[in-house]
């Protein structure tokens, strides 16, 4: 299923955040945004996903979706939004609860998506008891759980340490892969965009436009060889120059709210 | 080389330095330590205190009965029944008041958190309502509604009633929205997003919010039966004042003290229980 993402325009009452951004988002592509803090990223990920709707233009879905998709657009959050008082399971188990489901698919459901995250051993355990890379675990297995077509993902593993990010990061990748689940990745981190993305969309600093769409031409499994370190170099070089400029000049920027 | 040898992970240098001085501890933040036998001595011995100065005749027995004679009307009390009495009444007051005061007060009080309407109409007669001590309510109630139960139900549960609004729509308006987006973006029905994120993520403040109501119930079920009841905690205490009989008067107040503390732990209990996710 592929996104055609055409928003002209948004505002926050008189503040402009986002302008012109014109994506189109191919069934099974990964496209990492990155962009100067507060250019708009969350703002452009929350109207791709439908809990915010833009001042001006539209987001479109074209193409089917695959088969026993619950949620289309699916969300895994920074902050992983899970319900303290449910177990792991009944935590992935959430987004099934409205939709009419045999008992016996919904658990095949929810052990699956629970066995693909390496979770099955925690179904019982409650929010608090796990680390910060487990809670994101349970938040990539709720969203696996309605089979979505496309993940959206809003700096999905900036609130875990750096060791946890990366071995996540891996786990991830090959999900993504594996079940051809296209995905848009919001990041403030270039190696990540690196290491996941088919293409790189940059922002400007706000009003967000797109400054250079980057496309990295190395499959995705081939990106840790020896072969790849210096492509990767370089492009990681070009994204850097591309937001080095924007991202000193927002830091300095007063904020008015 | 063998300086280096030396400094080996776990040697340290052999002390003689005349500089050489431990770290001292300068405070851990003045954590709370608990001391239960503190607790359990103080207790004890301000009885112990007080009974002696009723034995040696220090104090008036008829000003302050001892902790002794205060048992033993305790016990009387229990033996005659008429605890039961008191406490039956009393009891079936507190329960009817609290539970329509915090039904209708958690109706309305999820209300007002959903819809912004309802909070609008509803926040300025609720700011106003409830700084008036309820118990000003019970003449006009009692003009309204006949001497009996009915005031004195009443006015319990408009006690509770302000109490509940005002800590359901606190725990409402705690809710964390991201959790609301995050069911929203499953496509999760309003029904479910209350049932599901709402009320269980407003419970710690309603279980807190039942912590003060009940208090409210118990000051004004005695202030009630005060007024005008002929069984009740409050009506024996008047009782028992009226006639100078101090031990019998003590003896209420431990009962209402024991009252008391057996709903917090009853609260306590049940937040362990529902809460344990916390
Ligand atoms: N609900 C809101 N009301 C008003 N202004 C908002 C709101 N949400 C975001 N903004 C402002 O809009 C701008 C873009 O916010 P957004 O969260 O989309 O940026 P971002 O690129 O995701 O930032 P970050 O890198 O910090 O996550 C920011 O300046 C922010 O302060
Ligand atoms: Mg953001």
């Amino acid at each position: 299923m592929d996104v055609i993402i055409d928003v002209k325009r948004h505002s926050y009452d008189e503040l402009l955040v986002l302008e012109d951004i014109k994506v189109h988002v191919r069934e099974g592509e990964i496209v990492a945004v990155i962009g100067p803090s507060g250019c708009g990223k969350s703002t452009l990920l929350g109207i791709v996903g439908g809990i915010l709707k833009a001042s001006e233009g539209s987001v479109f879905l074209d193409g089917k979706p695959p088969a026993d998709c619950l949620n289309p657009l699916t969300f895994i959050f920074q902050d992983f939004a899970l319900l303290p008082w449910r177990t792991v399971a009944q935590n992935v188990g959430l987004p099934l609860e409205h939709h009419r489901l045999p008992s016996g698919q919904r658990n095949a459901r929810i052990a699956d998506a629970l066995a693909r995250t390496g979770l099955t051993d925690f179904a019982g355990a409650l929010p608090k008891q796990l680390s910060g890379g487990m809670k994101q675990r349970v938040g990539i297995a709720r969203a696996l759980v309605v089979k979505p077509a496309v993940l959206l993902m809003d700096e999905p593993l900036s609130a875990l340490d750096a060791q946890t990010r990366d071995l996540l990061m891996e786990d991830f990748l090959d999900l993504l892969l594996r079940e051809r689940i296209a995905g848009i990745y919001v990041t403030h981190n270039f190696q990540e965009a690196l290491r996941l993305a088919d293409r790189v969309v940059v922002l400007s600093r706000r009003p967000g436009r797109i400054k250079e769409v980057v496309s990295i031409p190395i499959p995705q499994r081939e990106r840790t060889d020896k072969a790849a370190v210096i492509t990767l170099a370089d492009l990681g070089n070009k994204l850097w120059s591309l937001i080095r400029d924007e991202a000193s000049v927002a830091d300095r920027e007063v904020i008015h709210e | 080389m063998s300086e280096i040898a030396a400094s080996g992970p776990s040697v340290l240098p052999s002390s003689g330095s005349p500089q050489r001085r431990e770290v001292e501890f300068r405070g851990g933040g003045f954590m709370a330590v608990p001391q239960p036998l503190y607790s359990w001595v103080a207790f004890a011995g301000i009885i112990a205190l007080w009974q002696v100065s009723i034995s040696a005749g220090w104090i008036d027995p008829v000003f302050l009965p001892s902790p002794a004679s205060i048992c033993i009307a305790l016990w009387q009390l229990v033996v005659s029944g008429d605890l039961w009495i008191h406490m039956s009444a009393s009891l079936s007051r507190i329960g009817t008041g609290w539970f329509i005061g915090t039904g209708l007060g958690l109706a309305i009080g999820v209300a007002m958190g959903l819809n912004s309407s309802a909070r609008a109409v509803g926040m300025p007669l609720v700011s106003a309502i409830y700084p008036v001590p309820k118990i000003a309510l019970l003449p006009l109630l009692i003009l309204w509604l006949g001497i009996g139960e009915t005031p004195k139900v009443v006015t319990i549960a408009s006690g509770v009633f302000f109490p509940t609004i005002i800590a359901t729509l606190a725990g409402v308006d705690a809710v964390p929205r991201n959790l609301i987006r995050m069911a929203q973006s499953f496509n999760m029905p309003t029904s479910g997003i209350i049932w599901k994120i709402m009320m269980p993520s407003a419970l710690p403040g309603i279980l807190s919010g039942f912590r003060i109501s009940v208090s409210t119930a118990l000051i004004l079920v005695v202030a009630a039966e005060m007024i005008g009841a002929q069984y009740g905690i409050g009506a024996f205490l008047l009782t028992a004042g009226n006639l100078m009989q101090s031990d019998d008067l003590m003896a209420g107040v431990v009962i209402l003290s024991i009252l008391g503390l057996s709903i917090g732990a009853a609260i306590t209990v049940f937040e362990r229980i529902f809460l344990r996710w916390r």
